[in-house]
């Protein structure tokens, strides 16, 4: 079994990679909530912009080519959910969020066409630059970030959808998309405002991940997993316990690999860390379904 | 109930990502380490990148038969070197590269079309030109063996050159040696070095580690040596050659097979150091575009001098070292299988040449020199047959090629399996980063014997039938 003093380094990456996964949380949460639609394209996204980004680096500012990456991520889910939300608007979620996987389909076409992954790439924040030592691990302002950001964008989202109108009417679409549209509020703007800051969002994760994982098309795409993981575990409504739930699956995935001495069979507990957001999702959604109350016939 | 079904269809999604991630890297190749690991506690390397002292070539103008001391390539020529494109009937030669979101190895085939198509414009073989058919695979055995069977009895390709495939070597073996073909390849898998019936211009993983390890040891790795491949069926196989060697020489040996790419370098790097201990060292086995977020997170979290770090050949690419920081000068020995690709040597400028003007979308990298090379061999096999040129014939040739000479290479390359094996490359270099580029630093060494790979045997071979000794 690792000591403490194994564990600190994994605790401290696992944070830095849970808030991440709790921001793309956050994001599909709010989607969702909004309009329905969860976005299965949200990874795909993540790494355009993030390729994006690379490609605009050395030819412009550095800030700019961030910039523009991430909102390139805010157009392509603004134009999806523009041209594809309303006649998707009265069908089942499920159907919604499977149509999305054609998105991510066509994203991931892309990315391998335009970015073939056998080309290195990758890129440095300037974040990454800045770094301290705490408590003897080596501590840099993207790790730094990757944890406070997502409060931030939590606490922020939360706010915005309690006392703006646009955040009002997002939670009154997420209750009944028929009513609000008879009381007058203009459900495909507010749709739209939905799709473009989710976008946004993502476009943002994209370039941290890129940073904190690398460029891979394939990781970064794929990355909506733990994301989706930590949404479940928010039951797709809460975004603070989407919050916690991100940070949670971070910080045991990484953890894990310190257990790379402890061994299931001829398998090192450190090989399933991998599995651990369907692990923790699986548990969550077993429990949310323990709590759900009798439906009395 | 439409909440429910949401769940069900992310938890699918879940599993389906789950199962997505256990994907390889797909490293092409990889060297190996000396028996005797006596070289200097610290790997010095020249300011310059100088070739090995035994594969310096002065420029012939034509190319010699290919069974026999072969040519390096005067600049500006391919094959025959008339200038006059060639307007006969096409010869058709085929070959088939993994193509996966996760491993790319047409960069190899791209290169050996490039050089076909420069021996086209160059007046073919004896007038006729090549007709190269490179078929794409995604790592499923039944398309591989469709493609194969494609390939031979649909096309007609009277040889194969330059496949490179993950899996091509273990599916078609046995089909290719009913067929009569004799193959020059890149080979991967260690089945591709295992069958009298291919013959690859690389060493492959397994050997490439090997070299990686040797380097480390050489370099003052103490207590244990790790080696990680990507999780894929096959590379516990290739990290068995590093366990195996690091025993032989007092070490711990430690095997890991990891999923790639990387979802947490940062963590895999901490992992690694942590197995490895302090002073260690670490052989990673991935292409470069999966290892430089390791390398990049290693830098970060000051790891860099932890331990020994080391690699198999992929890595060996200028892209690789402009990534990394002035940290990892001359500390990541990468085993080379080929000499480093700005050395100067009349060869490499050759293949920088035809790249540029023939495939200039292609990185100039290891991947480049394997099929470059695979194209080099196969048209002075072409040039060499008197007579018809029909499948007997091209198989004949390319299976008696023997000591041709190139300064990419430490030795002089040959086809022959008559230990039924086939590792004809097994002598190579290291070569470090160093302030953005790739630098030899250590000359020409050979790949450790052990009792669990063939070399000893082979090298007694080469001995006794007078292979891989010209020089150029």
């Amino acid at each position: 079994m690792p000591s403490l003093e194994d564990l600190k380094p994994f605790l401290v990456l696992g944070l830095a990679l849970g808030g991440v996964f709790a921001m793309s949380g956050v994001g599909l949460v709010v989607l969702f909530r909004a309009t329905g639609v969860l976005n299965l394209a949200y990874g795909a996204v993540g790494a355009l912009c993030a390729l994006i980004s690379w490609s605009f680096l050395g030819g412009v500012n550095q800030w700019i080519a961030y910039a523009v990456g991430i909102a390139c991520g805010g157009a392509i889910t603004l134009i999806y959910g523009v041209l594809l939300g309303p006649p998707f608007a009265a069908r089942d979620p499920l159907v919604k969020a499977t149509a999305t996987i054609g998105l991510l389909l066509i994203l991931l076409g892309v990315l391998l066409w335009v970015w073939p992954p056998s080309t290195t790439r990758s890129y440095i924040l300037p974040t990454r630059l800045w770094s301290y030592e705490v408590a003897g691990e080596r501590i840099n302002w993207t790790q730094i970030v990757g944890v406070l950001f997502p409060i931030v964008v939590t606490a922020g989202t939360a706010i915005f959808l309690r006392v703006s109108k646009v955040g009002t009417a997002m939670r009154a679409l997420a209750n009944d998309r028929e009513a609000t549209a008879m009381l007058g509020v203009p459900v495909r703007r507010v749709e739209a405002a939905a799709w473009l800051g989710s976008g946004l969002v993502c476009g943002m994760t994209g370039v941290l991940l890129g940073d904190l994982v690398g460029l891979d098309i394939v990781t970064l795409t794929f990355l909506v997993i733990p994301a989706l993981a930590a949404a479940l575990i928010g039951q797709l409504r809460s975004l603070w316990v989407t919050l916690a739930g991100g940070f949670v699956i971070g910080i045991v995935q990484s953890s894990l690999t310190a257990f790379s001495g402890v061994k299931i069979g001829d398998t090192s507990l450190a090989e399933y860390r991998t599995m651990a957001p369907f692990v923790l999702a699986i548990l969550a959604l077993l429990w949310f379904a323990r709590r759900r109350p009798e439906v009395k016939v | 109930m439409r909440r429910s079904l949401l769940g069900i269809a992310a938890a699918s999604v879940l599993v389906f990502g789950a199962c997505g991630s256990d994907d390889d890297g797909g490293s092409a190749d990889t060297t190996a380490a000396p028996a005797e690991t006596e070289a200097p506690a610290e790997t010095e390397a020249p300011a310059e990148t100088e070739a090995p002292a035994d594969t310096e070539a002065p420029a012939t103008d034509a190319p010699a038969a290919a069974g026999e001391a072969s040519n390096i390539q005067a600049t500006g020529e391919c094959g025959m070197g008339t200038g006059e494109p060639a307007s006969g009937e096409p010869i058709k030669i085929g070959a088939m590269a993994t193509k996966a979101p996760t491993a790319d190895f047409t960069w190899i085939t791209s290169l050996t079309r490039a050089y076909f198509d420069c021996v086209n414009d160059n007046g073919g073989i004896n007038g006729r030109p090549i007709e190269y058919i490179a078929e794409e695979e995604q790592v499923d055995p039944q398309q591989i063996a469709g493609l194969a069977r494609k390939l031979i009895e649909q096309d007609q390709v009277v040889g194969i050159v330059g496949s490179t495939s993950l899996i091509e070597c273990a599916v078609n073996k046995d089909y290719y040696a009913e067929q009569g073909y004799y193959l020059i390849i890149a080979g991967v898998a260690q089945a591709c070095f295992e069958s009298p019936n291919f013959s690859a211009v690389n060493m492959g993983p397994y050997y490439s580690s090997l070299g990686g390890a040797q380097a480390a040891l050489r370099a003052g790795a103490e207590g244990k040596m790790v080696v990680v491949s990507p999780n894929v069926e096959g590379f516990d196989l290739v990290n068995s050659g590093v366990v195996e060697f690091a025993k032989e020489n007092g070490l711990e040996g430690v095997s890991i097979l990891e999923d790639a790419p990387f979802a947490d370098p940062a963590g895999l790097a901490q992992r690694l150091v942590q197995e490895a201990g302090e002073g260690g060292g670490v052989v990673l086995d991935f292409t470069g575009p999966v290892v430089t977020p390791l390398l990049q997170a290693i830098e970060q979290q000051g790891l860099v001098d932890s331990v020994i770090w080391a690699s198999s050949t992929p890595p060996n690419d200028p892209s690789v070292a402009e990534a990394l920081g002035p940290a990892w000068n001359d500390k990541f020995l990468i085993n080379a299988e080929f000499n480093v690709l700005d050395s100067g040597n009349p060869d490499q400028n050759h293949m920088n040449e035809i790249r540029e003007q023939y495939a200039p979308d292609v990185n100039s990298s290891s991947f480049a020199q394997m099929g470059y090379l695979a194209g080099r061999v196969a048209t002075d096999a072409l040039l060499s047959i008197e007579g018809e040129i029909t499948k007997e014939s091209v198989n004949e040739a390319f299976k008696n090629v023997k000591n041709f000479v190139s300064d990419i290479w430490c030795k002089a390359w040959y086809f022959d399996s008559t230990t039924g094996f086939n590792v004809s490359n097994n002598t190579d270099l290291t070569v470090v980063p160093r302030d953005g580029k790739m630098v030899q630093t250590e000359e020409c060494f050979d790949i450790a014997e052990l009792p669990g790979n063939p070399l000893a045997d082979i090298r007694a071979a080469e001995k006794e039938l007078g292979l891989n000794t010209a020089t150029a």
